[in-house]
């Protein structure tokens, strides 16, 4: 059933949210590569969650994940969130793996998962991934993201991380909220007009936790589009029913202009 | 799906199964050897996923034991910053590759080397990611984000090269 139409909220009020929101209540899905929960930093982590997408005889299927983190990513984008959110709850969805005899393509892997985390209430999906926007497979792309649109789940996605102005699949769908990485401090986020990509947010030299309980500085629109997870997700506790075009109006009111200053490595000026 | 478009991508199945072969000529070497001297890599590789999605396999390495390199080493899909590129899509720079305690050794003890930065772009071929582009430098030094967007501009011109050569081949054998 479609939401009745809510009431505009100023800017003012998205200030006074994005400040004092702590993701209470909200459910953020983590598609990436599973997460390390035994790591140190995650102990308080709120993970609600732990799937793993597989592929069986009679198609794809989720199931409960044991495998932990295959590669560290996703463990560093559960505590990006958890930063700026500390009450959200986190979802695990691990798509960015192998699987023995593994014949679907990632997008079938990433429709199952997304579609779960619909079916189960998540109100955020992070995407830290891309691929080049191709003819080839942009149905397979547009199918969930357009099911997440009309959900109102928001997508939140990192974009190329050499040139961002280059076309990639999600983040260059106007239906989400794309993310590049920026040399910004703290929670700032910074708005600029006429690219698909209109977000920038902190995601050079972060730190993170990895593997094996281990840290490392990374930089990348990976890095950046968990901390815009967050904010939302913070906004959204306050406010649950905004819907997603009117989050990405919303930020877009509040996000601070886009200056030279804040352009991140793969911004060429 | 269009006939010819099946063809092009099983004719990229073929080609990865065989680890390009054919299709990797001397000019696709040209391509992939200018583009680790512009990003003043020590040493490059080129590596393709094995069909059955559990390995990368070397096709093509820069180095001074490149036989060695693409003969011995195999990359489990399953760890490793060049596997978390192929599955991620995400070029990705990595400049502490000493002090990241969850690096991935295996090539570094098979090679005897310590790498101390890495680079890695994704590889397309046929209409889908079916391998990646890798550099490192050796003992000491960084890369930028600059050496990213060189190596996959590299990485464009050889998906284009080897696409071309491809079709190519598609048409030949219709000629037939």
């Amino acid at each position: 059933m479609p939401k009745p139409n809510l009431p505009w909220i100023s800017p003012s009020q998205a200030r006074k949210a994005l400040a004092d929101g702590t993701g209470k209540g909200i459910k953020v899905a983590i598609l990436d590569s599973g997460i390390d929960t035994s790591h140190p930093v995650l102990k308080d982590v709120p993970i609600v969650d732990q799937y793993a997408v597989i592929e069986t005889d009679l198609g794809m299927e989720i199931e409960e994940d044991k495998g932990g983190d295959a590669f560290g990513h996703g463990t560093a984008i559960a505590h990006l969130i958890h930063q700026v959110a500390p009450e959200a709850e986190l979802g695990s969805f691990k798509v960015l793996q192998v699987t023995e005899g593994q014949t679907a393509g990632k997008a079938a892997y990433l429709q199952t998962a997304v579609q779960a985390a619909i079916d189960q209430g998540y109100h955020i999906i992070n995407c830290s991934f891309g691929t080049p926007a191709r003819p080839s497979i942009f149905r397979y792309f547009k199918t969930w993201i357009d099911k997440a649109y009309l959900a109102d789940v928001h997508i939140v996605t990192a974009c190329n991380n050499t040139n961002y102005t280059r076309a990639e699949w999600p983040s260059h769908f106007p239906s989400v909220i794309a993310v590049n990485m920026g040399r910004i401090e703290g929670d700032d986020f910074h708005y600029r007009s006429g690219q698909m990509v209109e977000f920038f947010a902190r995601g050079e030299k972060v730190p993170v936790p990895w593997l094996d309980g281990g840290w490392k500085t990374v930089t990348g629109s990976s890095y950046a589009a968990p901390r815009m997870s967050g904010l939302i997700a913070k906004l959204l506790s306050k406010y649950p029913d905004l819907s997603a075009p009117l989050v990405k109006a919303v930020l877009r009111n509040t996000a601070k202009p886009w200056s030279s200053d804040v352009a991140g490595s793969n911004v060429w000026l | 799906m269009n006939s010819l478009n099946r063809k092009f991508e099983h004719a990229g199945k073929a080609a990865s199964a065989q680890c390009l072969s054919e299709a990797f000529d001397s000019v696709a070497r040209r391509v992939l050897a200018n583009g680790f001297n512009r990003v003043n890599a020590d040493e490059g590789t080129l590596w393709i996923a094995n069909l059955k999605g559990q390995v990368l396999i070397p096709i093509f390495n820069s180095g001074p034991n490149a036989a060695d390199f693409v003969t011995n080493v195999r990359q489990p899909l399953a760890r490793g910053v060049v596997s978390m590129v192929y599955h991620s899509g995400q070029p990705f720079c990595e400049n502490e590759v000493t002090k990241n305690a969850s690096h991935d050794k295996t090539i570094d003890k098979a090679m005897h080397q310590v790498t101390a930065a890495m680079i890695a772009v994704p590889f397309f071929f046929a209409n889908h990611a079916r391998g990646v582009i890798s550099c490192v430098k050796l003992e000491k030094g960084q890369f930028e984000v600059r050496d990213l967007d060189e190596l996959q501009h590299s990485a464009i011109v050889l998906e284009r090269l080897i696409d071309c050569q491809l079709m190519e081949s598609i048409r030949e054998s219709e000629e037939e």
